[in-house]
């Protein structure tokens, strides 16, 4: 799983918000054992950040998620994607933030039984840069 | 007649032990609820149970799902949650959205409410059984079919001998 990023800034009221583009390659089918067992009938996956801020030690933001059904092509090939929700933080904790980490991680539905929660290895940390961009088409 | 009044109130009472035994080991007030709308479809649908625990040390991440109360109302709502923020102190707030809606949950919560804390927490999902809840959507919305298992159960119960 591969993902790079690309980003820029702006304020909005009070809060900082942060655009993120980026690109997925994934592929959930490996030689030998596909997640889609007999028991699963669909993977959620979702991209989130996650970041430290002066007024949170913790913040996770989802920014873009996908269903996956059993039976649909389990390659994924997404360039250019924008993320799906908006990033806001609680504040203006975004500006300079240098260690805002992205990782993909997905829920695994059942036909019946546990729910599994997975984060998938590797994640990549996007910058946030110092200034704010005050116009910027999007 | 005694000797069958006694049968049956040791069913009852075992059943509740049962009950309340775990709530204790999941740690929360109601460990099976059943998903009542179609906002987490095609992941679950009206009428299917799920299993919840709500341990106090565990984590609220983003991604999971978590059943919770608005404050003021009684039903539960089973949604993800998208976004977290949470202090050293480990006090956090977040933000839930059903995978089918288009929007997040802002709307269903109180008026002025835009975070949800731990205290409205009932549960994460943790397992499920599909259809399996419909038995109570039917029971609630047909009151007389209701009525009438109870009546079948009551006089099975006293009814059957014991050989």
């Amino acid at each position: 799983l591969r993902k790079n990023v690309e980003d820029f800034t702006g304020p909005r009221e009070r809060s900082d918000l942060g655009f993120v583009t980026f690109d997925i390659t994934a592929d959930i089918l490996n030689e030998k054992m596909s997640i889609f067992d007999w028991n699963v009938k669909q993977l959620f996956l979702y991209l989130s950040a996650e970041y430290s801020t002066k007024n949170n030690a913790l913040n996770q933001v989802v920014l873009w998620d996908k269903i996956i059904l059993r039976g649909d092509n389990p390659r994924l090939f997404l360039k250019d994607m924008k993320s799906k929700y908006f990033f806001f933080d609680d504040g203006n904790g975004l500006k300079g933030n240098r260690n805002v980490t992205l990782t993909l991680s997905w829920n695994v539905v059942p036909n019946a039984g546990i729910l599994p929660l997975v984060t998938g290895s590797g994640h990549v940390s996007v910058p946030f840069p110092d200034t704010y961009e005050t116009t910027k088409s999007y | 007649l005694y000797y069958q009044v006694l049968n049956f109130a040791m069913i009852v009472s075992s059943a509740l032990m049962i009950w309340k035994g775990l709530i204790v080991v999941t740690g929360s007030e109601s460990p099976i609820v059943v998903v009542l709308s179609g906002s987490m479809e095609p992941a679950f649908h009206r009428g299917d149970l799920l299993f919840l625990t709500n341990f106090h040390d565990d984590p609220i991440r983003a991604g999971e799902i978590v059943v919770f109360k608005v404050e003021g109302r009684d039903i539960p709502i089973v949604h993800r949650v998208i976004k977290i923020h949470e202090k050293e102190n480990g006090d956090i707030k977040f933000l839930t959205k059903g995978d089918n809606n288009e929007v997040d949950d802002r709307g269903l919560y109180k008026e002025g409410q835009n975070w949800l804390e731990k205290k409205d927490v009932v549960g994460r999902a943790r397992g499920f059984l599909p259809y399996v809840g419909m038995v109570t959507i039917i029971m609630n919305d047909y009151p007389k079919f209701k009525y009438a298992l109870l009546a079948v159960m009551g006089a099975y119960v006293l009814l059957k001998r014991e050989s």
